[in-house]
This record gives structure tokens, C-alpha cells and sequence, in this order.
């Protein structure tokens, strides 16, 4: 039988998986997920699934004692120094201190009120990352005994009593929810837990399509829990908290028992986007150095080369709207345009990009990341959503992001007159009007 | 533009009431100092109405709701996780002129689960508010519309499962007045019908939950008139005086079944079908559909305790689906006789 072969398999690599953590300072224990083919709630009826690989899992969701441990290990994190553009005013709202979570928070209790930023940095502290989309629902579709229960109408109930729930006032401790097939824990039942590509969940009815469409492409209208949780995920941005999400991290099957260097880590604490250590490679085949943006404000968007519409008509409202500008504005802003597809635009593509839309090279920076982690990366702090179609193409949000001289976010709209409104304004005017 | 979500700004003050207290306004206050063409808007629970608008020029206004997700009691007994614009179902009562611009915030409570969005049907624009308004728990949204038409409009959440946000109770009614405000009457209540599907059985008692099997069948377990079995029943009945005209705002939140609204001893004299502004005059039952709503005005001749029903039976007497007015006042013999002894049929009659 299939899942005794799975579920045998799963014991050993638990086994090991502790074993290797002994001594580092790694996350909670992991389970390994077997992969498979996943597909999207609100994927079309068309779309083919997406493999997904054998994964390793937290047990259970991260802790306030290992959150802490992390605030301390890394007080850049700490509540009370975190730059309000990595997470909004309810993080970790629930502790009594920076450095004390108290009795609303206790220590064996899932840490919530993190963002997306906060949560990444630290998975990424103990050698891991947030899971992706179609990692997490892989892992949450299994019952005890099944790898999918999801057309188990009583297994769908289960969850649904529990999102209708509304929010205790202190949440129970991790663990003392029944192990799912992979040995995964409270993935239902406790808290939403972030993914790292939330940005692929299109707000339904904004930027794709109504919530109508949502229902009627979706491959199982039946499945009301990961309609849910797709909605939710349509309605965050990187720095949303809430006092019901948290998070668990994965791992890579062959996970090294050692953290990850610390420059992959640290990046992200002073929000700047120039500190993320995420390459881009420009039209001239070179990696864009962060010296040809920072002290500049930036406009910054997305866009790939295939793009039949909306980014052709993105590039020439940018245009109009830097020609618009007053000369010394003009003069000072930088156009960053972010390719969503490194498989296919090469530096050939963005110069011939370039070159027929007449930009100029000093002032226009066309870039490709180096990979599609590093593409929602970008996307993701930029405030941009995608998801990848199955004719080659991607759904994305229209937003364009202003950055500050130092590469920090000052503001994200689909509406370029809002973008241009604020680069007419000095950044202190505006941050003292919000 | 959209701003981009400020928690500092959230405040779960119930500025609406404070307002309206500390200036004494009957319905509106201005809100700050510099903007004196924003009106900050009173809405109501069921079945209470704000005060109509009556004859002003249409204005600027502010309505804020707030999204509840909070456990009450849907039956004797029976507890259910209902989701709210407002705290109560149905959603607060909102009461604008035709060309009113209303500026709606839409303040998704930190405590709630879920993200929530408003769809309102007074609004023209693609989506009703929805994508306007979708908003993370914790998070406030807001859009501006003008209300072009004048009538009775449902709003409800829009947020995928629609179906599942709507029958946990996320619906309202927004009245539009046309220009000179509604005639004058003497009673105005608000009356909201809704389907819901509990795990357990009709009258289980303790905790329930959202049936999604049940919801898909259209098979609901409760029918019932504001939210809850009985809320407008016994000392909770809706009231009037003999000689009063009454007016009732009904609506339907659905989300599945079709209201066949009827007064039991009562003829509506007047009815604003489908809430707009066909009237109809001597109507005995009006048919609602869900998302619907209607207008319907009597004047009340004969003191007593008169049931409102979804006159497909079954729903009033074993799912819910009754509420009462109570008219009180002097007896109209001419109109209606009083009761009287029965009395045994005349021996040898055919």
C-alpha cells in the first residue's frame, strides 16, 4: 500500500533529521513530506499540477520561546527596533516586552503577529526558508491515515469549524493536535501559517479576476478551507501581521546540520531593498551594482518580455510620467524594472528592450534575478502579485513601487499619479501626512 | 487611491457613537474641524432605522463599519460562530440621499480570523466595493461611491466562499432616499431574513457550526428574521398604535431561499417591489429573492398580535421563520369582531 510505504518511509528520515540537529541551533524538529502533484484552489481547470519535491517540515509551528530566542540572538527583530516597513504596528503586539512574551503569549504557543519579512528572516537563521504555496497545502492535505483527504467531506467540516471559530484571546500550546500522515502537527486548527509565496494567491476580485471567476475556474469549489486560506493569503502584504498567523519553516531533504551564513540572513533588518543580497543581472550581462540606485529615488516595477499588454503599457505610462516630471526630478529618478522570468529574458532580451522602447540606459535599469525564489523575493517587497500560467505567461498586479534614497519602500500603488503625486513631494512631507 | 494599510490610525472606538452623542445631531456630526462637508453617518442595528434624511442636498458622507467575528445565539440554546458587519446580524442599517458620495471604511477587527469585504448593491462599479474593501483581520480599507439610485439595497461580503461569508451573516441593507426623502410615517423598522446550516439538527443544543454540505443542498436547518429564532418575538415584537402607518425595510441575506413575506391579518397597502420605486398597492405576500429586498407600509387598524412569516410554512413553524407586531390601542369592531364563544352547530341542520 501506498501511504505504509510513505509513512515508512517518513520515520527513519525523523530519526535522522533529529539526530542532525543535536548541538546546532536549529529549528523544532522536522518531518519529511513526501512530494507530488499539487494543484492550486483557485488554479483554472486547465492548469496541469505542479510537482512538488520531497520536503522536510517543522513539526509544528514556531514557538514564542523560539521566536524569542531569535529576537534575542538578532535584536534588530526586536519589536521595539524593527523598521515599521518590515512589519506594521501589531508586531508581536501580544508580548508584554520586547524581550518578554508573557502571559498572553506563552511559551509553548505559536507565535503570531509576525509578517512575512520577520518570518522568512528567521527560518532563514536556522538553515531553512517559509514553504511555498503548494508546499504547505501538500503537507496540510493529509489526514492521519491519508495523504489527501480533501474530498473527505468530514475532514473539509473538521477544518471549516475550526476557521469559523473565532480567535481565543490566548492560544493553546503547538503539538496537542493529532500527527498527520508526515507526523506534521497543528497545520489545522491553531493558526494561519505564512507561505512564502503568498503573493501567488491573486487577491480575488482585485488585480485577477472577481471572486465570481475565482469559483467558477476553480478546480474543486468544494474545497471551502483552501478557499479560505487563499483568500487570506490574497489579503496580506509582506508587512501584515495578525494576532491568528504563524508560521513553520522547511527544509531541504539533504538540510545540513549548521545555520545558514549569516549573509543570507541579516539582509533584510533595515529594509532596504539593496541589502537582500539577491542578484540582478542587467541588460549588459553584468550584475547590476546597488550603486546605480541608492541615492536615488526609484520607481520600481515588473514585468516580462513576453508580456502581450500591461507591461508594454507599463513602460510607456513610466515613460510619460518621468517626461512629466519636473527636470532636476527627472534628472535624479531611476527606473528599475524587475523581470518575473529568468528562464527566458536574457540580457540580449532586456537590451533589445532597451533599445526599442528608447530608454535610457543610465537612467532605466532593466534586470533579471538570478532565480524564481529570488523573483518573488523582489516581488513580494515591491508589494507585487504573480502566479505563473500554463501558457508561459504570469498574472500579476500592476503596482509600482517608489523607493527612498536608501532603498526603502515609501510607496506602492497601481496608480502612477499617486507615484509621481509623491515624487513631487519631499519623502519627510509625506511620511508626516501618513 | 488605495493607502496603504495604517495600523496606528486603527481604533476600535465606536466613533459613530460617540459623535453623534457629544453634538446631539439626530444622525450625523461632522467629523475633525477642517472638513466640515464630511459627515461622519449613525447606522443602527435591526430593527431600529436612522432618521429619515428627509428634503436636504445631496453631501459628502463618512459610514463606518466594523466586521465582527463573535459566537451568539442563533436559537434557545443553540450558539453559533456568526461573522458581522456590526455585531449583530443583519448589518448595521445605513440611511444616504440619492447623490450622496459615501465614503465607507471598513475596519476588519484584529481578533477576527478571517479577511472580510463589503459588496454593496447600491453601489455602480465593477465588484459592489469588494475589491476596494478586502482587508486582512486588523486591517481598516476604504472606497468612495455615489449613490445614484434611489431604493433598498442588500450588501453583503464578497470574499470568496461568498456563500459561507453570507451565511454566517454577513449582510445589511443600505436605503438610498430619492430626492425629498420617503413620505412620512409613524413606525420604520428593519427586518432581514436569513437561511442557516448547523451540523446539528434544528434545536440541537450547544455550539453549532457552518454545514458547507448542507449550505450546498440548500437545505438550512434555521430561516429566520434578524439573526436569530425569536429575535423579534414575545417582548422583542415589533410595536405600533392603532391608526399608525407602519413601514418595514425587509430584506433577504439569503444566501439560498426566496422570502415569501407575509403579515398575517394584515394587507400591505403599499409595497415598493424588489425595493425600487414601482409601487404596488394592496399586496397580501411579497416575494423576496435572496440579495432582495422590499418596501412595505400599512396602517394599522386593530389592536393585537399580529406574526410576520416566510409564508412557505415550513420555514415559520418548524425553522424559524416568524416574528410579531404588537398593535395596541382601542378595539375596531366595525372592522374586525372580537372573538366569541363557539357554540355547538343547530341539531338537524344538513
Amino acid at each position: 500500500m501506498r501511504r505504509t510505504g510513505w509513512a515508512a518511509l517518513a520515520l527513519p528520515m525523523v530519526g535522522a533529521v533529529a539526530a542532525a540537529r543535536t548541538g546546532a541551533a536549529l529549528g523544532p524538529d522536522a518531518v519529511l513530506v513526501g512530494g507530488g502533484d499539487y494543484r492550486s484552489v483557485t488554479a483554472g481547470r486547465a492548469d496541469p499540477p505542479r510537482a512538488v519535491a520531497p520536503f522536510l517540515l517543522d513539526r509544528v509551528p514556531v514557538t514564542n520561546q523560539r521566536f524569542l530566542a531569535f529576537v534575542r540572538e538578532d535584536p534588530r527583530w526586536r519589536r521595539d527596533r524593527l523598521s515599521r516597513r518590515l512589519a506594521d504596528a501589531g508586531y508581536l503586539a501580544g508580548w508584554s516586552d520586547a524581550l518578554a512574551p508573557g502571559p498572553a503569549a506563552p511559551p509553548r504557543a505559536p507565535v503570531v503577529g509576525v509578517s512575512w519579512f520577520a518570518a522568512r528572516a528567521y527560518c532563514a537563521a536556522q538553515g531553512g526558508r517559509l514553504p511555498t504555496e503548494a508546499e504547505w497545502e501538500l503537507a496540510a492535505a493529509a489526514t492521519p491515515s491519508q495523504r489527501d483527504g480533501r474530498q473527505d467531506p468530514r475532514w473539509r467540516q473538521s477544518i471549516l469549524d475550526g476557521y469559523a471559530r473565532p480567535n481565543p484571546p490566548v492560544l493553546r500550546d503547538v503539538g496537542l493536535g493529532p500527527p498527520n500522515l508526515w507526523g506534521a502537527v497543528d497545520l489545522h486548527g491553531l493558526v494561519w501559517e505564512w507561505v512564502a509565496d503568498f503573493g501567488a494567491s491573486m487577491p480575488l476580485g482585485k488585480g485577477g479576476g472577481s471572486c465570481g471567476d475565482g469559483a467558477s475556474q476553480a478546480q474543486d469549489p468544494l474545497d471551502y478551507p483552501a478557499f479560505l486560506r487563499a483568500a487570506l493569503r490574497g489579503s496580506l502584504e509582506a508587512r501584515t501581521t495578525t494576532p491568528n498567523l504563524g508560521f513553520r519553516c522547511a527544509y531541504p531533504t539533504t538540510r545540513q546540520a549548521r545555520p545558514a551564513p549569516p549573509s543570507t540572513v541579516a539582509g533584510l533588518a533595515g529594509g532596504s531593498i539593496y541589502d537582500w543580497n539577491l542578484r540582478l543581472t542587467g541588460a549588459d550581462g553584468r550584475p547590476v551594482p546597488a550603486e546605480r540606485l541608492r541615492g536615488h529615488p526609484v520607481v520600481a516595477g515588473m514585468f516580462f518580455a513576453s508580456c502581450p499588454s500591461v507591461c508594454p503599457l507599463l513602460i510607456r505610462d513610466l515613460k510619460r510620467m518621468v517626461a512629466a516630471l519636473p527636470a532636476p526630478a527627472r534628472a535624479d529618478l531611476r527606473v528599475l524594472l524587475i523581470s518575473l522570468d529568468p528562464a527566458r529574458d536574457t540580457p540580449e532580451v532586456l537590451a533589445y528592450l532597451l533599445r526599442s522602447h528608447g530608454l535610457d540606459p543610465t537612467r532605466w535599469v532593466l534586470a533579471v534575478p538570478s532565480d524564481d525564489e529570488s523573483v518573488r523575493a523582489f516581488a513580494t517587497a515591491l508589494g507585487i502579485r504573480y502566479r505563473a500560467t500554463p501558457d508561459g505567461q504570469f498574472e500579476h498586479t500592476r503596482r509600482v513601487a517608489l523607493l527612498d534614497a536608501d532603498g526603502g519602500v515609501r510607496v506602492q500603488s497601481e496608480d502612477l499619479n499617486v507615484v509621481a503625486a509623491a515624487l513631487r513631494t519631499p519623502p519627510g512631507v509625506a511620511a508626516a501626512a501618513q | 487611491m488605495k493607502k496603504p494599510p495604517s495600523r496606528p490610525g486603527w481604533s476600535p472606538s465606536t466613533l459613530l457613537l460617540l459623535c453623534s452623542a457629544a453634538v446631539g445631531l439626530p444622525g450625523a456630526c461632522h467629523r475633525g474641524s477642517g472638513d466640515s462637508h464630511r459627515v461622519v453617518l449613525t447606522t443602527t442595528d435591526a430593527p431600529a432605522v436612522p432618521a429619515p434624511v428627509g428634503e436636504r442636498a445631496p453631501r459628502r458622507e463618512v459610514v463606518e463599519l466594523e466586521v465582527r467575528e463573535q459566537v451568539m445565539s442563533l436559537a434557545d440554546g443553540v450558539e453559533y460562530p456568526f461573522w458581522t458587519f456590526g455585531g449583530h446580524v443583519p448589518g448595521k442599517f445605513i440611511r444616504v440621499a440619492q447623490g450622496d458620495s459615501v465614503e465607507l471604511h471598513l475596519k476588519n477587527h484584529p481578533a477576527n480570523k478571517l479577511p472580510h469585504a463589503i459588496d454593496l448593491h447600491a453601489v455602480t462599479g465593477p465588484g459592489g466595493g469588494t475589491a476596494s474593501t478586502f482587508a486582512a483581520p486588523g486591517q481598516e480599507s476604504q472606497f468612495t461611491f455615489k449613490a445614484l439610485n434611489p431604493g433598498l439595497y442588500v450588501y453583503h461580503c464578497g470574499t470568496p466562499p461568498v456563500g459561507m461569508h453570507v451565511a454566517n451573516g454577513m449582510y445589511g441593507m443600505i436605503l438610498v432616499e430619492p430626492p425629498g426623502g420617503l413620505p412620512r410615517v409613524d413606525r420604520e423598522y428593519y427586518v432581514m431574513q436569513g437561511d442557516f446550516y448547523t451540523t446539528g439538527a434544528h434545536g440541537q443544543r450547544g455550539l453549532q457550526s457552518f454545514d458547507e454540505e448542507k449550505a450546498i443542498a440548500e437545505k438550512p436547518t434555521y430561516v429566520v428574521f434578524n439573526g436569530a429564532e425569536g429575535a423579534l418575538l414575545g417582548d422583542r415584537a415589533l410595536t405600533a398604535r392603532v391608526g399608525e402607518t407602519v413601514r418595514l425595510f425587509v430584506g433577504n441575506g439569503g444566501p439560498n431561499l426566496t422570502s415569501s413575506f407575509h403579515l398575517i391579518g394584515e394587507i400591505f397597502d403599499r409595497v415598493y417591489s424588489d425595493g425600487g420605486t414601482t409601487l404596488r398597492q394592496n399586496v397580501q405576500t411579497v416575494s423576496i429573492p435572496s440579495g432582495g429586498a422590499a418596501i412595505v407600509e400599512f396602517k394599522v387598524e386593530v389592536p393585537g398580535t399580529y406574526a410576520f412569516v416566510d409564508h412557505a410554512l415550513f420555514r415559520a413553524f418548524h425553522k424559524g421563520a416568524v416574528g410579531q407586531l404588537r398593535v395596541e390601542g382601542p378595539d375596531a369592531p366595525d372592522i374586525f369582531s372580537s372573538p366569541q364563544e363557539p357554540r355547538p352547530l343547530a341539531a338537524g341542520a344538513p
